[in-house]
C-alpha cells in the first residue's frame, strides 16, 4: 500500500462525503446530553448508546458504501459499482480504496460512542441503587459488587435528612435510608466497553452488508431489522427487569447482565483487546476482498 | 506495462450478461482496431451502457471473453488503468472538492498527466478551478470529467454518452478536441452517443448494438458506401411480402416498396427486379438513415 496514496484517497474520500460528519455529530451531542443524566442507569444508558451507535453504523455504512441513501436502498442494477464508478475507473489501487473508506466509516461510526467516552471523563463514577424490593440478602447483591468492581464503597443516604426534628419523627416510624454503591470509574470503563463493541459491530455489519451483496433483499432489510432489534433487545431486557417479579430475583447469582459483563471486562482488558483487534481485522479482511471484487457479484 | 501490442484494443467475444433475468447483452462480439474513433451506436436499453461497463471492467460478464489493450479488465492493475480513460454515462465527482485540487489530486496518480491540455481546456470551457463540483452546473460537471479522461493521456479512452448534457459549443470544442488528440498521439476513442451527427463527424467505425447483439460493424466509409435504401416501384407482379438477402428493412409505401439493405453490386437487385417486374432506384443515406433502419430490422 502506497502511503501518500492512501492520504490522498483518505481526502477524495472526505471530499466525495464533505456532509457525511454531520448526523454523527449531532448524534454525539444527543449521547452527551443522556450521559448527563444523571438519573438514568447503566442499562438505559447502555441501551440509548446502543440505539445512537447503531444509527451510526448504519447511517455511516449507507453514505460511505451505499451513497447517502442510508442503506436501505440497493444497488441499482445497471449502475451496480454506481457511487464506486469514479475511483474504480481510475488509476487508485481497489485495496487503497477500501481501507481509505473504511477509516471513514469506522471514525464516523465511532463518533457518538468516542463522545461517550470523552463525556464520561468528567463523570467517572457510576452509582447502583440497591432495590429494596429484592428478595436476596442486599449483603450479596454489594459483595458482588465489592469483589468485581475494585474500589466500590457502599454509600447510603438519609432520604430525610432535613426533617425539622429527626429524632421525633424517627420515634413514630422507622427511617428511610436509601443504599448504594459506587462504582469508581465505571462510567468510563462502560464507555470504553460500548466503544469496542460498537467496533466490532461495525465490522460486522460490513461484513454483513459486503457478504449479502448479491441478495438485494438482505441489503434492504438487514439495516432496518438490526436498527429494531439491536435496541430493541436492550430496552426489553431493561423493561423486564422493571417489573417487580423480575426484581424479586436480583441477587447475587441474577445481577443485571450489563453489570455482571463489565465486571467481567474489568478483569479480562487484554483477552477483550486481542478478540476484538481478531475480529476486526478478520472482518476487514474478507469486506476488502468482497469491496475490491464487487462488480462480479452484482 | 504493456507487454504486447495486439491489433485491437478492445475484443469481446460471446460476452452475455443478464440484469435480474433481463439479458441486456447477448453473446455479443466486438473488434476495435487500435487507433481508430469507433462510434457506438444503440437505442436506449440496448446494451451501450453495460457494453462499456464491461470494457472498463465496472461489470463483470457472465459468459464470454473481453480482452482490452491485451489485458482481461478484471485483471487490470493500477499501471492498466493508466492506460484507460473513462467517462461514464453519469459520472459522479467529488461535489465536496474544488475543481482545482481534483486536478491536483489525480494527477500524481498518472505519469503521463498533461498539466498543458488541463490548463487550455478549463479555459476553453470557462470552469472556475476555486468552486466546489457540486456548484457547478450539470454541464460543467461533465466537462471536467472529460478534462480528468483526457489529461490522463490514455492509449484507450472509453466515453459515454460524453456530451449528452453539453451545449452546442461546449460540444463542439469537445469533438475538436477528440480530433485532435487522435492526429496528436493516435490513441483509440470508443464513443457512445446518441447524437448521430457527432459520431458522423468524428469517428471512422461503426458499431450499431440492439437487442444486446452487435448487428453492424465497420469502418464508416465502407458502412455509407454499401447500406442503401433501394426503392422498387412500377410493379407487375406484387410481390405481397419482401425478403432479400441482405436486407435490414423492407417497408411497404402504397405501390412502392423501400428496402435497407447492404448492396455490394447494383448489379445484385437485377434478378429481383426482373422477377417482380419492377423497377428500382437506389438511395443514398446517412448515418442517421442507417442507424433507425438496422436498429428496427
Amino acid at each position: 500500500m502506497k502511503t501518500n496514496h492512501f492520504w490522498a484517497l483518505l481526502k477524495l474520500e472526505a471530499g466525495f462525503y464533505a456532509r457525511f460528519l454531520f448526523f454523527p455529530a449531532i448524534f454525539a451531542a444527543e449521547v452527551v446530553i443522556f450521559s448527563s443524566m444523571t438519573s438514568l442507569d447503566g442499562t438505559v444508558l447502555a441501551a440509548m448508546l446502543g440505539l445512537f451507535g447503531a444509527i451510526a453504523i448504519f447511517w455511516s455504512y449507507g453514505f460511505l458504501f451505499q451513497d447517502g441513501r442510508m442503506g436501505y436502498r440497493c444497488a441499482e442494477r445497471r449502475n451496480a459499482t454506481r457511487t464506486l464508478e469514479f475511483p474504480f475507473s481510475r488509476a487508485f489501487d481497489r485495496r487503497t480504496i477500501f481501507w481509505a473508506r473504511s477509516l471513514w466509516f469506522f471514525a464516523s461510526a465511532a463518533i457518538p460512542l468516542v463522545t461517550f467516552v470523552v463525556a464520561s471523563l468528567w463523570h467517572p463514577d457510576r452509582s447502583i441503587r440497591i432495590s429494596q424490593a429484592a428478595d436476596s440478602p442486599i449483603a450479596a447483591v454489594q459483595a458482588f459488587y465489592f469483589t468485581h468492581f475494585p474500589g466500590a464503597s457502599l454509600q447510603t443516604t438519609d432520604v430525610a435528612p432535613s426533617l425539622p426534628n429527626p429524632s421525633a419523627i424517627a420515634r413514630q416510624r422507622p427511617r428511610i435510608f436509601r443504599s448504594s454503591i459506587v462504582l469508581p470509574h465505571a462510567q468510563t470503563e462502560l464507555a470504553l466497553t460500548i466503544l469496542w463493541a460498537g467496533m466490532i459491530a461495525a465490522a460486522l455489519y460490513q461484513v454483513l452488508m459486503l457478504g449479502t451483496l448479491r441478495f438485494k433483499w438482505c441489503q434492504r432489510l438487514l439495516p432496518i431489522i438490526l436498527a429494531i432489534v439491536v435496541p430493541g433487545a436492550v430496552f426489553a431486557f431493561r423493561i423486564i427487569q422493571m417489573f417487580p417479579q423480575a426484581q424479586r430475583h436480583l441477587n447475587a447469582d441474577r445481577l443485571p447482565a450489563l453489570d455482571q459483563a463489565q465486571a467481567w471486562v474489568i478483569h479480562n482488558p487484554l483477552l477483550l483487546l486481542l478478540l476484538g483487534a481478531t475480529i476486526i481485522w478478520l472482518a476487514l479482511r474478507f469486506s476488502c476482498r468482497r469491496f475490491i471484487r464487487q462488480e462480479a457479484l452484482m | 506495462m504493456p507487454t504486447s501490442f495486439p491489433e485491437f484494443a478492445i475484443e469481446a467475444d460471446g460476452v452475455s450478461r443478464s440484469f435480474d433475468g433481463t439479458a441486456a447483452l447477448s453473446n455479443f462480439t466486438l473488434r476495435v482496431p487500435r487507433g481508430t474513433i469507433y462510434g457506438f451506436l444503440g437505442r436506449n436499453g440496448a446494451g451501450k451502457t453495460t457494453a462499456l461497463k464491461i470494457i472498463a471492467g465496472l461489470v463483470k460478464p457472465d459468459r464470454g471473453t473481453v480482452r482490452v489493450l491485451g489485458t482481461d479488465p478484471f485483471e487490470f492493475t493500477t499501471e492498466d488503468r493508466q492506460r484507460v480513460g473513462y467517462l461514464s454515462e453519469k459520472q459522479i465527482l467529488p461535489v465536496g472538492m474544488k475543481v482545482g485540487r481534483l486536478f491536483a489530486f489525480c494527477a500524481p496518480f498518472y505519469p503521463a498527466w498533461d498539466h498543458a491540455l488541463v490548463d487550455r481546456l478549463v479555459a476553453s470551457f470557462r470552469i472556475d478551478r476555486c468552486k466546489r463540483i457540486g456548484a457547478l452546473s450539470q454541464g460543467a460537471q461533465r466537462q471536467i470529467a472529460f478534462i480528468l479522461a483526457l489529461a490522463q493521456r490514455p492509449e484507450l479512452l472509453l466515453l459515454d454518452e460524453p456530451a449528452s448534457t453539453l451545449d452546442v459549443v461546449a460540444r463542439r470544442e469537445f469533438l475538436d478536441e477528440i480530433l485532435g488528440l487522435l492526429r496528436q498521439d493516435g490513441p483509440t476513442v470508443f464513443l457512445s452517443s446518441h447524437i448521430l451527427s457527432d459520431i458522423e463527424r468524428v469517428a471512422d467505425h461503426i458499431g450499431i448494438v440492439a437487442d444486446g447483439t452487435l448487428k453492424i460493424s465497420e469502418p464508416l466509409d465502407r458502412l455509407k458506401d454499401t447500406v442503401k435504401r433501394v426503392r422498387f416501384y412500377d410493379f407487375n407482379r406484387d410481390p405481397g411480402s419482401f425478403a432479400m438477402p441482405g436486407a435490414f428493412r423492407a417497408q411497404r409505401s402504397g405501390r412502392e416498396w423501400l428496402v435497407t439493405l447492404r448492396l455490394e453490386d447494383p448489379a445484385q437487385l437485377d434478378a429481383p427486379a426482373r422477377s417482380w417486374g419492377a423497377r428500382h432506384e437506389i438511395q443514398d443515406l446517412n448515418l442517421e438513415d442507417i442507424f433507425v433502419d438496422i436498429s428496427r430490422q
